[in-house]
């Protein structure tokens, strides 16, 4: 059908996508043989820095807020996809929702904004 | 064709979906998520909704996931993120193979052949079409910017930090 | 005007946005006005579905046709409708008021605030839905809103009652949308009423998807309705949640489950009534014992509290099986029944709640041991909880008895195997007494020595009205049993006119 075959592009780029590590892996391991194993050879590569602690470290929760903020604005964005499709057959109507939509989370922005949630000074500020 | 494409995705949906509750690691667990959220995008793709497989990788794959990891990353590293053994469970199999053979009923027991096709095909247009008119969706469409902005402020709210916290 | 019906609606809305907005623009110390403010919006609101409601039975009864159905049959704003807008704005009203005293000492309470009143919007859009896109839209508001309210103060029990019911609730989200989407799926249309018109033609060739969707219908809704299978998660999170949220969780949020699934079941799937009435009855018996023997053993009283909403559920759950009943009439009746009984249980169980979160607030646990003495202690709170226990236990004079006696008639009306579901309630009746009890005679006739307490006032008032409305309801029924007869007759008329009733 039709759809399928307008997908292979991306399956031909997910393959080579899967593709690449596997033989850049494959190729450095060809090449790079360890021949006089020392200790610091086996070190993570930190860009020539001698690498400290786990890379597993605490996040503010700054950054979860942000995510958050940015997967509400993404649905938004999602649906103003179609409303730019249907634009010049639905005409004034389709805007007047769209706006009302928009001012809606707008106001979500400036409640969070307001909140301090978009602050990341003072120590990871406690919001009000 | 077709039906080896949808054999080979759902074939790695249902993978990746028990890669979600077994693996050992939270971090693993995320990963197949995404791989299962992509697969049901594919999913998507081959029912000719390509909308909806795009929505599904915008904010699916592009969101939600980047939101599971920083929910992961702010656990503390010295936790043990290892997956603890559900102590039992027998009751959640029994449960999730009696859904099974219903839906295998579902699948089996329906005159499928006899459905004329969506009333409407899910293109953007058509979406669009369809949401933006008083006569159809609307007011919903409407309700989902109180959901949306319902489920910010609650999210905010919970994600304070108390003084001292 | 297509707006001057929605007015309560609009109301609710324009406070919810409003509290948030003067919450971004309040000093800390001020806080305490976000709470009036929403009450009077409630207020409002409240005032003008009542009057929307004594309008529109009058117009019924004029014999005058009245616009119900709206946006294309998106919105049916019947009498069944606003119904259940008054039930959920009741119960909202008086958790807010007793919100003012029960969060004086917390943040956050424009967050608080604006959430209820975007809960109760959403319920009350539930309550309207015609259609199974808004319905699920609007069920998905209301459970968001109370899943962040549930963990209001974000200590441990709160949070723990708050992951529970947050993943209980979107589990049984997607079971719903899995049923509506084989509905959809088979009839082509999210239009409940017309979903109606087109199964008669499908019912041949999808015969098992139909069935499976009722299953998944009642499963998804009896998660959120607390039914027996379903109901693990009532008591954890009642008992964890703030107990303002927690008479928010049982008054309102849980009846928003019964009308979404009544008026699916009942519009949508009248040709599969044997089946569902089959599945409620047999649900509902279970519900009702499972919850009244849980209930039994239970030593701190917002357990047990939950256990008992699940037992109620469970008469109401009975009251709408016999909706499958045959004999003509019967139908009106037991939907009056249940009707009546989701608003007496609202009362009575969202009045329990605030009295315990009253006395919770002067620092005195929620065992029911701890209750010793506080007829004493806290007169006027203890008054009113025993009022409140004693309509649960279904003692005449009191709302309980009135709207468990409708649903009692009902099953007798409808004669057969219905009289057994009959039997059940009035056993489970006898047996429930047991535990009403043991709270009273905890708090008048168990010797302590204490202080008298200073109630707070405002809980107290939201109390005293409470119990007043309670003994009105069990006094002199006769008005809100004409309401909730005009809400069944208009739940069964499909948008037009009403069947009038003998």
């Amino acid at each position: 059908m039709g759809l399928a075959e307008d997908f292979i592009p991306i399956v031909i780029f997910i393959i080579v996508g899967l593709m690449f590590p596997m033989v850049m892996v494959f190729v450095s391991s060809l090449i790079g043989r360890q021949k006089k194993p020392e200790p610091d050879k086996y070190l993570t590569y930190e860009c020539g820095v001698i690498p400290t602690g786990s890379a597993w470290m605490q996040h503010n929760v700054e950054y979860y807020m942000y995510a958050l903020l940015f997967v509400v604005f993404d649905v938004e964005t999602v649906f103003l996809y179609p409303w730019a499709v249907v634009f010049k057959k639905i005409g004034i109507f389709a805007t007047i929702d769209v706006i009302i939509f928009i001012c809606v989370l707008a106001f979500g922005l400036v409640y969070a904004w307001k909140k301090g949630v978009l602050e990341w000074m003072n120590g990871g500020a406690s919001w009000r | 064709m077709n039906i080896i494409v949808f054999s080979i995705i759902s074939a790695i949906t249902i993978l990746s979906a028990i890669g979600v509750i077994s693996s050992q690691r939270i971090m693993h667990s995320v990963l197949s998520l995404a791989v299962m959220l992509l697969s049901v995008a594919a999913v998507y793709a081959i029912l000719n909704a390509e909308f909806l497989a795009v929505i599904q990788v915008l904010v699916y794959t592009g969101g939600v996931i980047v939101l599971l990891l920083f929910a992961t990353m702010l656990t503390r590293s010295d936790l043990q993120l290892k997956r603890e053994q559900p102590s039992d469970i027998k009751p959640a199999v029994a449960a999730a193979s009696i859904f099974a053979i219903g839906l295998l009923f579902y699948i089996v027991g329906n005159n499928w052949k006899s459905l004329k096709g969506p009333a409407v095909v899910g293109s953007v247009k058509n979406i669009g079409m369809l949401i933006f008119n008083v006569k159809k969706d609307v007011i919903p469409f409407e309700i989902i910017s109180l959901v949306l902005l319902a489920a910010m402020v609650g999210a905010i709210f919970l994600g304070r930090k108390e003084a001292g916290q | 005007m297509v707006l001057e019906h929605f007015y309560p609606e609009i109301i609710i809305a324009f406070f919810a946005f409003a509290t948030l907005f003067i919450d971004i623009t309040l000093k800390k110390d001020h806080k305490d006005f976000l709470g009036y403010f929403s009450l009077a919006g409630i207020a409002l609101a409240l005032i003008s579905v009542i009057v929307q409601s004594i309008s529109t039975m009058a117009s019924y009864s004029a014999g005058k046709e009245v616009q119900v159905v709206f946006f294309n049959g998106m919105i049916y704003n019947d009498i069944f409708a606003m119904f259940f807008k008054v039930v959920f704005l009741v119960v909202a009203l008086f958790v807010v008021l007793a919100s003012v005293d029960y969060t004086r000492k917390d943040n956050y309470k424009g967050e608080y605030y604006s959430l209820i009143l975007f809960a109760t919007f959403g319920m009350m859009l539930v309550a309207m839905a015609g259609n199974l896109i808004l319905l699920f839209v609007s069920l998905e508001l209301a459970s968001i809103s109370t899943y962040a309210l549930t963990a209001f103060r974000k200590n441990k029990a709160n949070t723990e009652a708050a992951m529970k019911y947050f993943i209980i609730g979107a589990l049984s989200s997607g079971i719903i949308l899995f049923g509506m989407s084989i509905l959809y799926g088979v009839t082509g249309t999210t239009n409940i009423y017309e979903i109606a018109k087109i199964i008669p033609h499908v019912k041949d060739s999808f015969n098992s998807a139909l069935i499976l969707s009722v299953v998944l219908l009642i499963a998804g809704f009896g998660y959120k309705i607390a039914a027996f299978p379903f109901h693990m998660w009532a008591p954890d999170a009642y008992q964890g949640a703030p107990s303002t949220i927690s008479a928010f969780l049982a008054a309102a949020t849980k009846k928003m489950g019964f009308v979404a699934i009544i008026r699916i079941l009942v519009i949508a799937l009248p040709l599969y009534v044997s089946e569902w009435g089959v599945i409620f009855g047999v649900l509902g018996v279970l519900t009702m014992t499972v919850g009244n023997f849980s209930a039994l053993k239970q030593t701190n009283i917002k357990r047990m509290l939950a256990y008992s909403s699940i037992a109620q559920a469970g008469y109401i759950i009975a009251a709408i099986a016999v909706i499958s009943s045959t004999i003509p009439n019967v139908k009106y009746l037991a939907v009056a029944a249940a009707l009546l009984h989701i608003l007496t249980h609202a009362l009575m169980k969202g009045g329990a709640f605030i009295a315990v979160a009253g006395v919770s607030l002067l620092g005195i646990g929620t065992e029911i041991k701890n209750y010793r003495g506080l007829g004493k202690r806290m007169p006027v709170t203890a008054m009113a909880l025993t009022i409140f226990l004693l309509s649960l236990a279904g003692i005449p004079f009191f709302a309980g008895f009135i709207s468990k006696f409708l649903i009692l008639a009902a099953t007798v009306e409808a004669r057969g195997i219905y009289i057994w579901l009959g039997i059940f309630l009035v056993i489970n009746s006898v047996v429930s007494i047991y535990y009403y009890g043991r709270v009273i005679k905890y708090m008048y006739f168990e010797d302590f020595q204490g202080d008298k307490l200073k109630e707070p006032k405002l809980i107290a008032t939201s109390l005293v009205v409470l119990a007043f409305l309670v003994v009105l309801i069990g006094i002199a029924p006769q008005k809100f049993v004409h309401f909730s007869m005009y809400a069944a007759a208009s739940l069964f008329s499909h948008g037009h006119g009403v069947v009038m009733l003998h």
